[in-house]
């Protein structure tokens, strides 16, 4: 009689790590190939195998995650404007004045940097950066204001490239007999000159081993190999000086990948009447514009607060990729963030013309009607989002207002509980703080007290909340950028009759909001008030 | 007298030679200075938005700035271009992003922005490290080419009047090279290196040293120079008297400002800052449709002046203007009158002497007496001699004054003989093979006199002059050569021979072949040149060692035979082989510079997490840890000092070794003429960027190749 096969006996180990790592089954791919490796460790196939696998193991988006550390906050001068003209910077977006068709800051409350609140919460769309003033130098009491991550529990990296090595330790510790490549002493020479194994290490290099500057030394060498004519290396190149934080140099690279700056060599051969070297020089890659690196390249100039130029390369390469989401997606959040919300908007629509089911183009303009005071068109937007399967607890908030603002009293009640239910510590304050909104909306300023109570008890420092139960009680502060804190507390003192301090805080409610009418007539009135005495 | 229309004091420190006025928002001007701690502050006073505090806006650049320009490279605004060491970033100001940022190997020392030569659109100009490049609005290199030595100063100027700008470069080789296109039409040398340059009206442009002179040149002819003993900062023109023609303004590093004359040199208007001049621009800074001459001292002191308005002033000012020409006038003839009274004293006195003293004492000499003069190679001293003889006994030469430009390290040499005879040689060593006309004042007296009569003489000296003649097989013929054939007869070369070396003799050689020796006196180098007819052209071969002892050859000998385009073979295996070995340098130090740059960078993140760790443990107090992370701090900075070091001496290095391939693309053009010498800078070039060394020395080699 036959026995049966025990699997795995029979199948050659080597197909079988091929095939789950085709079928993204990291880990076994991982645990097949090194007990091969540990029979024969010079099998390249097998290396390649398993460096592919712990490569797709630990990928991560990092088109996406944007988030600058704290000492690239206090520490580095990219932007070239110290004071640009409103509507050219990130640091300071268009007031509605400006007529960009945003809705009033009385409506649509700031992020704690200043810009915006958008609809769609990215890493780095909450930060709270201190924007670099004329003063130059931040001390100590922005250090720790930079030190507190947007909400309670979540601090920012140190570093950005510090964000990255953090992701990738928890991997690296539970390797089991050290790291599976040394790579202080690889031979980069020896690899550069292998395109395929090069192209596996470096990305090994980057996104497990998070050594940028070996990932760097392999790309030159490699980029040098190709004869400078590889966009991908380039590419890789760029990325490497990005996360370094050479912005300048890893500019140069993708431009180069994009092939810009090659007509021009061109044109020179073509004068010299070489029609081999023309060839060459038409740019990479057959002049092909690649997305990602565009996406990356733009990254940069956001980084050093350009947003203009960013929008300027995305409007390109989209006449090269008409209707690509994320290059439409770009140019929106740059325009949102820059307050020219008309503009933003119409892109996210476009956005969704193309791609039907992007949430984050979903969810801003659901923001958008929602303070445009059209929260049914915002709730239909917020129940597609339920429908494509998104269910968290800013979701069911967000429904829960606009049921609230769009009188579904019925339903209000019960996204909150559902919202509530759902919520993490991180998003708890702020649901209490719309409960409490709702509370003292129907009038019941028991509910809202307590549910401000609340609030503020899972964020101490949770600024509008101690806003509103300010003026419930009377108010404590914390928080520059919410305008109305300010006011509220100029009108007390100013009913008190203490005019300095009246006039102290509605100068800076004024900084916050420059177009404030009723600060305005307040500081007017103390005006008349000062000339009398 | 000259009063400033405004006067501002900014309170920012002003980087001599940076600051530009442009119209950022295609509407106001503003003015845009490099400061300290690589920042740019642009003052806006006509900025609606702000109050008075708001007007100075800095702009980070993060690296120490060398050049600070504007101009129109948009239709509708002025763009900021700010050159530092290794960048050349052309930034918009208004929408606050970047036209383009070029990293410039080269580095940029001065930069200007301008309609140049054919192109259609308007170019940013940008000297460097031997070389200079043009920049469109898109950032694309459209222009390149390759100058003698360090740009220093540029500008623009229509010298030969044909309705295009041509450039003026002026380098620190001492030379102003004008180009037209990417050819040098001419080459003006100077005495200095170069402070600016400034075009005044039509052909006319003024220049300034950094020895204190400042001058004119009409086409290539100097008009007038003036030299102080203050450093020159700063000139423009603008005619700031209303007479019509433009004055050369000129700024000093002791706070002045003099406003000269273009036909003449004279001082109209003076002026006094507080503190050195930084620069001088000329805009409409008030906006009000009148173009002033706006001058920025070193300390942010910004004066502006606007032209004297004759018929605004009324009668008044200007019978004030005849009082003060009347004045000056009187002042001169009073002058004369001076100088010549104490002349006739003087031949008075020396009369009454030679009456009483015997003949070979007294000061006159003999009526008949004359200076003769010629020049001799000296071979032993290694030099050429200026030998001065009189023909009398009775008179001997007791002091010599030679003036010559860059024949000496200064301007002049004054000799006296300790024993003075009938006949003295001085001795000349031309620091560079140029023609010159030498000014002698010969004094020549009585062997006891104590007075002397001055001889003026002129001599030219031979361009060539320091290369002895030798004969032939004196020494081995050198390997390298240049090689071209012209169309010309072989009496035409030994014409040109004799008229550009010292010789004694006709050029040794059969009527139709020509062969001469000669040995350079400076370096002991041999040079040999041949010319035999080949099929009724001759073929001239140039044998030396140095490329650029052939440049000036060939370049001399075609503008002497009138050639307007010239090809040739070099053959330099020497200076090839040293080529070689600098781009191997080159190499070596980019890979090294990469290697230490992210070192660098890593280090500095470091770093930084480093500052935020220890600044968190001190607010939270926890004084263990932050002791730690200081002194790990400490230990850091001290290595990143040591890392620094080494990085600016490799790129020191590098730097050198780029000059050097730049200079060589230069030597390369030079054994050309016309239209080959453009094609060997722009393959070169090509050569270079695509990285094809092969092609490159082939290049070199035939003036010709594919890339």
């Amino acid at each position: 009689m036959a026995q049966a096969p025990v699997p795995g006996q029979q199948l050659n180990p080597v197909w079988l790590a091929q095939s789950r790592l085709r079928r993204r089954k990291f880990d076994s791919a991982i645990e097949v190939c090194t007990s091969i490796l540990e029979k024969n460790p010079y099998d390249q196939a097998v290396w390649y195998l398993k460096t592919r696998a712990l490569t797709l193991k630990n990928w991560i988006d990092d088109l996406e995650i944007e988030e600058e550390g704290v000492a690239d906050i206090l520490l580095d001068e990219h932007q070239v404007a110290q004071v640009p003209r409103p509507g050219t910077s990130l640091s300071r977006p268009m007031t509605s004045a400006a007529g960009s068709g945003a809705p009033s800051q009385a409506v649509r409350p700031m992020t704690g940097s200043g810009r915006p609140l958008t609809g769609f919460a990215r890493p780095g769309t909450g930060s709270n950066r201190p924007t670099t003033s004329a003063s130059g130098r931040v001390g100590t009491a922005s250090l720790q204001q930079a030190l507190k991550g947007a909400k309670p529990g979540t601090a920012r990296p140190v570093t950005t490239s510090g964000r990255f090595v953090r992701l990738g330790t928890a991997s690296l510790a539970s390797e089991p007999g050290g790291p599976f490549i040394n790579v202080e002493r690889l031979d980069l020479r020896k690899y550069a000159a292998r395109p395929l194994l090069s192209r596996c290490l470096v990305d090994y290099l980057i996104y497990v081993e998070h050594n940028m500057k070996r990932a760097l030394e392999l790309c030159a060498l490699a980029t040098q190999a190709a004869e400078y004519q590889d966009w991908w290396w380039k590419a890789r190149l760029g990325k490497c000086y990005y996360q370094l934080g050479l912005l300048r140099d890893a500019e140069r690279q993708f431009k180069s990948a994009l092939g810009q700056g090659q007509a021009q060599l061109a044109a020179v051969a073509a004068a010299g009447g070489t029609a081999a070297a023309a060839a060459a020089g038409n740019g990479l890659n057959g002049g092909a514009v690649m997305i990602s690196v565009v996406l990356e390249l733009c990254k940069i100039y956001l980084r050093m607060d350009q947003p203009n130029t960013a929008l300027e390369h995305y409007t390109s390469a989209l006449s090269a990729h008409p209707g690509d989401s994320s290059l439409l997606l770009g140019v929106a959040r740059v325009y949102d963030a820059l307050g020219d919300a008309d503009r933003g908007v119409s892109f996210y629509k476009n956005v969704l013309f193309h791609d039907a089911s992007n949430v984050e183009a979903i969810a801003c303009l659901a923001a958008h009607h929602f303070y445009t005071d059209q929260p049914e068109i915002a709730l239909r937007y917020y129940r597609r989002l339920l429908q494509m399967g998104v269910t968290n607890a800013e979701l069911w908030n967000n429904l829960g207002l606009c049921c609230f603002y769009a009188s579904q009293y019925d339903m209000c009640l019960g996204c909150f509980d559902r919202a509530l239910a759902l919520g993490d510590d991180a998003a708890l304050p702020d649901i209490w703080y719309n409960i409490g909104q709702v509370a003292v909306g129907i009038g019941d300023l028991a509910l809202a007290y307590q549910a401000f109570k609340i609030a503020i008890s899972l964020n101490p420092s949770h600024a509008e909340a101690l806003n509103n139960l300010g003026v419930l009680e009377s108010g404590q502060r914390e928080g520059v950028h919410v305008f109305e804190l300010f006011f509220n507390g100029a009108l007390l003192a100013f009913k008190a009759g203490d005019f300095q301090v009246s006039f102290e805080l509605v100068s800076q409610a004024l900084a916050a909001y420059p177009e404030h009418t009723e600060s305005h007539e307040l500081l007017k009135q103390l005006k008349a008030h000062f000339t009398m005495l | 007298m000259l009063v400033p229309a405004f006067q501002l004091h900014l309170n920012e420190k002003i980087q001599r030679a940076q600051a530009t006025i442009g119209r950022f928002d295609g509407k106001v001007p503003a003015l845009a200075c490099a400061t300290v701690g690589g920042k740019v502050f642009l003052h806006q006073p006509h900025q609606q938005a702000g109050g008075p505090d708001n007007q100075i806006a800095y702009l980070n650049i993060n690296k120490q700035i060398s050049a600070v320009v504007s101009g129109r490279l948009l239709s509708s605004k002025d763009v900021l271009l700010v050159g530092t060491s290794a960048n050349l970033q052309a930034y918009d100001v208004e929408l606050n992003r970047d036209l383009f940022y070029k990293d410039v190997q080269d580095g940029v020392n001065a930069a200007l922005v301008g309609p140049y030569a054919s192109f259609d659109q308007q170019l940013a100009i940008v000297g460097g490290n031997c070389s200079i490049q043009g920049y469109s609005a898109d950032g694309s290199e459209v222009f390149w080419t390759v100058t003698g030595d360090n740009v220093a100063a540029l500008a623009f100027c229509d010298v030969d009047q044909d309705g295009r700008n041509e450039l003026l470069v002026g380098s620190d080789d001492f030379d102003v090279r004008i180009f037209a296109g990417e050819d040098v039409v001419a080459e003006v040398p100077e005495a200095d290196t170069f402070v600016a340059l400034a075009a005044v009206v039509g052909p006319r442009f003024g220049y300034a040293l950094v020895n204190g002179t400042i001058g004119l040149y009409d086409r290539l002819d100097r008009v007038w120079r003036v030299k102080s003993k203050h450093s020159v900062c700063a000139i423009a023109s603008y005619d700031l008297d209303g007479d019509g023609l433009p004055e050369l303004i000129s700024g000093w590093s002791n706070g002045r400002m003099e406003v000269r004359r273009a036909d003449t040199g004279e001082v109209v208007y003076r002026d006094h800052l507080s503190c050195p001049v930084a620069a001088i621009l000329r805009a409409d800074y008030r906006n009000d449709g009148l173009e002033q001459v706006v001058v920025c001292g070193v300390e942010g002191e910004v004066r502006g002046y606007l032209p004297l308005d004759l018929e605004a002033a009324g009668p008044g000012a200007a019978s004030e203007a005849d009082f003060s020409e009347q004045q000056a006038l009187l002042a001169e003839l009073a002058q004369r009158k001076q100088e010549l009274a104490y002349e006739l004293a003087s031949y008075a006195n020396s009369r009454a002497q030679a009456k009483e003293a015997p003949p070979e004492r007294g000061s006159v000499i003999p009526p008949d007496t004359r200076v003769d003069s010629y020049i001799a190679v000296n071979r032993e001293a290694g030099t050429c001699d200026l030998v001065l003889r009189t023909s009398n006994e009775q008179a001997v030469i007791r002091g010599v004054v030679v003036f010559g430009e860059q024949i000496f390290e200064q301007e002049s040499l004054f000799v006296y003989p300790r024993n003075p005879d009938m006949q003295l040689a001085v001795p000349l060593k031309p620091l560079k093979d140029v023609a010159v006309v030498l000014m002698i004042k010969v004094l020549v007296g009585g062997r006891t006199a104590s007075l002397f009569h001055v001889f003026e003489l002129e001599i030219e000296l031979p361009k060539f002059s320091l290369y002895a003649a030798v004969e032939k097989g004196a020494f081995a013929e050198p390997e390298s050569n240049v090689q071209f054939s012209v169309s010309e007869r072989i009496p035409r070369l030994c014409a040109w021979l004799e008229s550009r070396f010292n010789l004694k003799a006709p050029p040794a050689g059969r009527a139709d072949t020509l062969e001469a020796y000669f040995l350079c006196l400076r370096d002991k180098a041999p040079l040999l040149v041949r010319a035999t007819p080949v099929e009724g052209r001759v073929q001239v071969t140039l044998a030396t060692d140095s490329m650029d002892m052939a440049g000036e050859l060939v370049g001399d000998l075609a503008a002497y035979l009138g050639l307007g385009d010239l090809a040739s073979t070099a053959h330099f295996p020497g200076a090839m082989r040293a080529f070689k070995e600098v781009l191997d340098q080159v190499d070596a130090h980019n890979v090294t510079r990469l290697r230490m740059n992210a070192d660098m960078a890593d280090a500095s993140n470091a770093l930084k997490s480093l500052i935020i760790r220890a600044e968190d443990a001190r607010i939270l107090g926890a004084m263990g840890p932050m002791r730690k992370y200081y002194r790990q701090l400490a230990d850091m900075n001290r290595d990143l000092i040591v890392e620094h070091d080494k990085r600016a001496t490799n790129h020191a290095a590098l730097l050198e070794a780029l000059r050097e391939v730049n200079q060589m693309i230069q030597r390369a053009a030079r054994l050309r003429v016309g239209g080959p010498k453009g094609r060997v800078v722009a393959l070169c070039r090509a050569a270079i960027k695509a990285n094809n060394m092969a092609a490159l020395f082939k290049i070199i080699r035939d003036g010709d190749g594919p890339v």
